[in-house]
Order: structure tokens, then sequence, then C-alpha cells
């Protein structure tokens, strides 16, 4: 298949897509949609598994939000089993590495699934698009994305994606364009005969001026890192207002056991440990382990946390969660050198290792 | 002045380190008395949540150590303790918090000499930073 090969239409992102999957469910070419729907509620979201052709005028491809990490929705459905049937899912390039670190750990499959993906411009929070200001919020998309989506630098699909839309690049374009990855999307553009086909530019040259800026706000983000003087202040301060909802653990893509660590005897304090701990200290919060519960995810998470900035969509006091694990996560991973939703192929980090590595940390 | 006495837990391999530690006993070497040891029948049986947990409830230190690299009784279980102490290490740091207060070493169980010496080494590290200062917290 030549390489950039693109599909172009003169009609909107959202139209193209929509008439894209009508054919393929009308050519049985794949037997459901899954995607991002819109509700009759004006600002609420949710993700779908479409078969009727009729409803894919619900669906909303790529629209700014993410109401829960599409990997998570993904593994729902291919957890038993993998798909028997083909369907088309339309997935965030966060999503589909999320999805691939998913399988991994046997939470999901990857077979029968034709990605649909996009050059990520981000999402807003959920809660901004429910406020009477969202048109406002809508206008302004690149200032009110997630902290996360400013500061991700891997907005280009992986090779898991059969076809990207161009919906983030260095200049606006006025027609839609969609990249063709794998044979499976040449062959199906072929049968489009309403839109042209041609050789687009490579990805990465027209998208270099937002990885700049990307990396920046990056570089910021992880510039940010508390001084050790006031590393557990900050922290303890942080986590303050944390009300224990674990609802940053609920949404996580990448938390999937389903008896967490933290559900267990072994890690609730017991009343007389709470006691003895309160009476050495003069007072302790109950109930405690608020810290140790945000470490331990941490500490689970950080090899393989994709930076999708779900967590802090979610959390209902305001607390930077996914600041926290993306700069933990990327001094994780570079000292593994692993790279989360890269390849299926690639060992998972805590069940590989190196004999020679990391011998500046041992003695 | 009261001199800061450091409580050090130590996280000891069954089959090497705490091995080392029994030679360095029965040896009679002098060394601190301020590790706490806890055998663990292997380096990678510590999960970081361990650490922390103990690092949380006012431990001024935490050693793990374990066999040397390619000697491990269960052939690689101190590889992955390895890629387990990077994850904390890194954890730890990003957040700003003190790593040098976590150390992992590999003792045999013939080394009761580097045993005492590493005890006597890391517990006047620790004593260098002085007192945990989560045991001044009441917001955990």
């Amino acid at each position: 298949m030549a390489e950039n090969s693109v599909l172009i239409s003169d009609a909107s992102m959202q139209d193209t897509l929509r008439y894209i999957l009508h054919h393929l469910l009308e050519t049985g070419e794949v037997d459901s949609v899954f995607g991002l729907r819109g509700t009759k509620q004006e600002g609420r979201y949710c993700y779908s598994l479409i078969s009727d052709p009729s409803m894919l005028n619900e669906i909303l491809p790529f629209y700014p939000v993410m109401p829960i990490q599409g990997a998570r929705a993904l593994s729902e459905l291919t957890i038993t089993k993998p798909l028997d049937r083909p369907v088309a899912a339309l997935l965030r390039p966060c999503e589909i590495r999320a999805f691939v670190e998913n399988v991994k750990q046997s939470q999901g499959n990857l077979q029968n699934i034709f990605v649909i993906s996009c050059t990520c411009p981000g999402v807003i929070p959920a809660r901004e698009l429910l406020t009477e200001d969202r048109q406002n919020v809508l206008k302004n998309h690149d200032e009110n994305i997630r902290s996360a989506c400013k500061a991700c630098t891997e907005f280009i699909p992986g090779q898991q994606a059969d076809m990207i839309v161009l919906t983030a690049s260095d200049k606006p374009q006025d027609e839609t364009i969609i990249y063709l990855q794998t044979e499976k999307a040449a062959e199906i553009a072929e049968t489009l005969d309403s839109y042209k086909l041609e050789t687009g530019l490579p990805l990465d040259k027209i998208t270099s001026e937002l990885l700049k800026t990307r990396k920046k706000a990056l570089e910021h983000l992880l510039g940010t890192i508390p001084p050790v003087a006031e590393g557990l202040q900050s922290l303890v301060s942080l986590f303050s207002a944390c009300i224990g909802c674990r609802g940053c653990r609920e949404v996580c893509p990448l938390c999937s056991c389903i008896l967490c660590d933290y559900e267990t005897a072994r890690t609730i304090h017991s009343p007389g440990l709470v006691r003895a701990e309160s009476k050495l200290r003069g007072s302790l919060r109950v109930p405690s382990g608020t810290i140790q519960f945000q470490l331990g995810r941490l500490m689970h998470i950080a090899p393989m946390c994709i930076a999708c900035g779900q967590c802090s969509d979610v959390c209902p006091v305001d607390i930077p969660v996914s600041d926290i694990f993306i700069r933990a996560g990327n001094l994780v991973q570079e000292s593994l050198n692993y790279h989360p939703g890269r390849d299926v192929d690639d060992p998972p980090p805590m069940a590989t290792y190196l004999a020679d590595e990391l011998l500046e940390i041992t003695d | 002045m009261e001199i800061f006495e450091p409580r050090i837990i130590g996280f000891l391999c069954n089959w090497c380190s705490y091995a080392g530690a029994d030679l360095a006993g029965t040896s009679r070497l002098k060394m601190p008395p301020n590790l706490v040891p806890v055998k663990v029948m292997c380096s990678s049986r510590v999960d970081p949540e361990m650490v922390t947990d103990a690092f949380l409830r006012g431990a001024d230190g935490v050693l793990i150590a374990g066999c040397h690299p390619g000697d491990c009784h269960y052939d690689k279980g101190n590889y992955y303790a390895r890629r387990r102490f990077a994850v904390l290490k890194k954890v730890v740091e990003s957040l700003g918090l003190e790593a040098e207060r976590l150390r992992l070493s590999w003792i045999s169980a013939s080394e009761g000499a580097r045993f005492q010496q590493i005890v006597a080494e890391f517990t006047e590290t620790i004593r260098k930073l002085g007192p945990n200062p989560t045991q001044k917290e009441t917001l955990l």
C-alpha cells in the first residue's frame, strides 16, 4: 500500500465519517460501530455500540469530550472473548494506547476491531460542557482542554489505527482528510466512490508546530515537581481535599484489578492502628490511608500510565491527579525504557528485565 | 540534647541477606541496633506499597536487601525487585519526597561484614537526614 495515501472529502468531518460508517454497516463490512454518541440532553454524551445504520446520525465522531475512557468500554466488550464479527471503533490515540495495555494484561482483545482514530486536538473536561457557558467553552477549545491534553505529545495514533482523521494540524484544513494506514482501510476507501484518493504529506510534517507547543507544555508540567523540602507538605495539602470517592481508580483504564488492594483487610487500617497513630501524632484524619492509596495507585499505574487525564476529569474536589501521574509516569517509564501502548508485543514493564540495567539505583 | 536514633525497616531476603545478617550476628560484628529486620522469601516480594506504608507510618529509612544479580534463589526475583525499586524511587522523586531514605542493596549469605557495613552506613545517612517528616503529619 502506498505511504501517506489519503482520502479527501469536501464534506465536514462528521458527515464524512457518518457516511463511511453508514457504508460499512450497510455493506456488512462491519457488524457494529463503537463510538461517542450524543444523548437527548444537551451536554451529555456516552459511548455506544451501534448496529442500526439509522442510529448513526447520533454518532459524534471525535467530539471534544471523553465521558469515559474508551478503552474501558472496549475492554468490557472483549474481555471474555475476541469479537467474532468486525466492529469499527472510533478511538482517540490515548484510548488506543490504553487498550493496547489492556490487551497485554488479558483485559481485552484487538481482533476484529477496525480502528478509526484522529490526530487528537484534545478533549474538554465533561463537566465544562454541562455549564450554561458551553458554547463559549467549545469556542475556546484549545484553552479549555484537559491539562493532560495540553501536554500530550502523542497525539498521532500508533500502528493500531487503520484510519487516521486529520483533526489537529498546524494549519486548519478546508477539507476532511483521512489517512489510510492499512490495506484494509485502503480497500474500503476504494469502494467509496464519492471521495478523492491522493497522496498526502507525512503526518509528522504537518503537525510539527503543534508538537512543539505540546512539548513546551509538557516540559512546564514536568518542571513543577516540588523541591524535596516541600514535597511531603505539598502532597499532603493537595490530598487534604480528597473525599475518598475512588473515582480516579474507577475511571482509570489501567486500574483493572477486580479486587483492588485498597479494598482488602490488608490495607484498610484497623481501629487499633488508627487510635495508636492518632495518639502518636496527636491527631489523625479518619478514615486514614488517603496518601497511601494514592501512592499505591501511582506505583501500580505509573509504569503504564498513558496520560489520558480521565482521573482529573472526574475528581469532584479538583485535585490535579493526572498531573501527578504524568510526572511520575514520565520518570518511571524513562528509567524502565518502556513506552506504554506502543505495541502489544512489547513485554509488560513489570514482568520483564535486563540483566545489566538500573545499576545506578542499587549497590 | 537527645541523639536522634533512626528507625529503619529492613526487608531481607530469606536466602541471602537474612542469612548474611545472621552471619554478622554469629560473627559478633558490632553494628547499630537501628535496623528492624523483616524476613521476606524474596526481595521481589516487597511491593513498593509496603515500603510507602512503612514510610508513611514513620519509618525513617527502608532498606531492601536481596541476593546479588544472577544469584537469586528463584533465578530472577531480584531483577524484578530492582524494577519495582526503580518505580518506587522514581515515584518518590516525582513527588519531591526524600528518595535517599530508600536503599536497595545486594548482600549474599557469606557477606556478614558487608551487612554490618551497610547497616552502619545507612544508619549514619538517615541520622544526618533527621527524623522522617511524616511522623508529624496528621492528614495521611
